[in-house]
């Protein structure tokens, strides 16, 4: 139940910010604002991995090196399941 | 014709499986799908809730992921007449990277539309929806040694993510900043919050060294 308000509140801030690029006056948007925009996803992914790398509190080289391997094949590949695979692959054998 | 279909259903049956192993149940996960339609938002709140984060930190953190939707809403709607077919609450809730990736072009060609977009939205929907329904219904399924540690395709999937958006120096030292940052305040501010304040400190210098580049340029 605590799950599904949560997925329902997700979903509107979501549909939120979809509906407001095609109601708001495109020139009220501030320059710097925008540029933050740009950045926001960057900070967030950055931010939302660190967690993931430690186990137990203390940060985990196996699952940094899985996490570099995986930075690698998404530029080497391009394609996010050959990253997730190897990143994976990798995790699990260590 | 829209090249990044194959992406979509691996994206959605790791997220689904990893979904499932971090408590979500079946439903749950494809309700993710059905009703949030943005994966990285959607793997940023099962990831932070799994990691015992607040319900307002979660939200806040979809909210300013999902913001560069309202980014492509303006972008697109530049294009279109004022009356759509099918109308513009509609078309809004299918923007996607992709399906705005692909829209855009064929605007700029003038060629597609408000049907175009409908059209390129609805079947990505429709493709994420049956690919997370899968993954929600192979979870459990699989051998238990299998499951153990499948919550670490939540960091991968930030990895991948990630790195294709790192297009500059000042892209770079964001995402650093980020990290060091995030390192450093984990768990201090109560309830998760502290990704929130992560995201804002980290725009704001990518921000402020664009500004310092600008300058020193001129």
């Amino acid at each position: 139940m605590e799950r599904l308000g949560l997925i329902l509140a997700v979903a509107a801030v979501t549909y939120a910010a979809r509906i407001a690029g095609f109601t708001i006056d495109q020139g009220r948007i501030p320059h710097r604002l925008d540029r933050a925009l740009t950045y926001v996803p960057i900070a967030a992914f950055a931010a939302l991995v660190v967690p993931g790398l430690s186990d137990d509190g203390s940060l985990a080289p196996v699952r940094i090196g899985a996490a570099l391997l995986a930075a690698a094949v998404i530029l080497l590949t391009r394609q996010l399941w050959a990253s997730l695979l190897a990143g994976m692959v990798v995790f699990w054998l260590l | 014709m829209f090249p990044l279909w194959p992406g979509v259903p691996a994206f959605a049956l790791a997220f689904a499986i990893a979904a499932g192993a971090a408590g979500f149940t079946a439903l749950e996960v494809v309700a993710l799908s059905l009703f949030i339609f943005a994966g990285s938002a959607q793997v940023a709140t099962v990831a932070l809730y799994a990691s015992g984060a607040g319900f307002i930190p979660i939200v806040l953190t979809a909210l300013l992921l999902n913001l560069r939707h309202t980014f492509y809403g303006l972008s697109i709607n530049r294009w279109l007449p004022e009356r759509t077919t099918p109308p513009k609450p509609l078309l809004a809730f299918f923007v996607t990277d992709e399906s705005y990736g692909m829209t855009i072009r064929s605007l700029m060609a003038r060629r597609g539309g408000a049907l175009y977009l409908f059209g390129a939205s609805v079947s990505l929907w429709l493709i994420f929806i049956a690919s997370t329904t899968l993954g929600a219904l192979l979870d459990g399924r699989l051998p238990a040694a299998g499951s153990a540690g499948l919550e670490f395709i939540f960091p991968l999937t930030f990895v991948a993510l990630l790195v294709p958006l790192l297009r500059g120096r000042v892209e770079l030292a964001v995402a650093l900043v980020a990290a060091v940052l995030m390192y450093l305040v984990d768990g201090l501010v109560p309830d998760g919050a502290s990704i929130v304040l992560v995201i804002l400190l980290s725009a704001g210098v990518g921000v402020a060294l664009d500004e310092r580049a600008g300058t020193a340029a001129t």
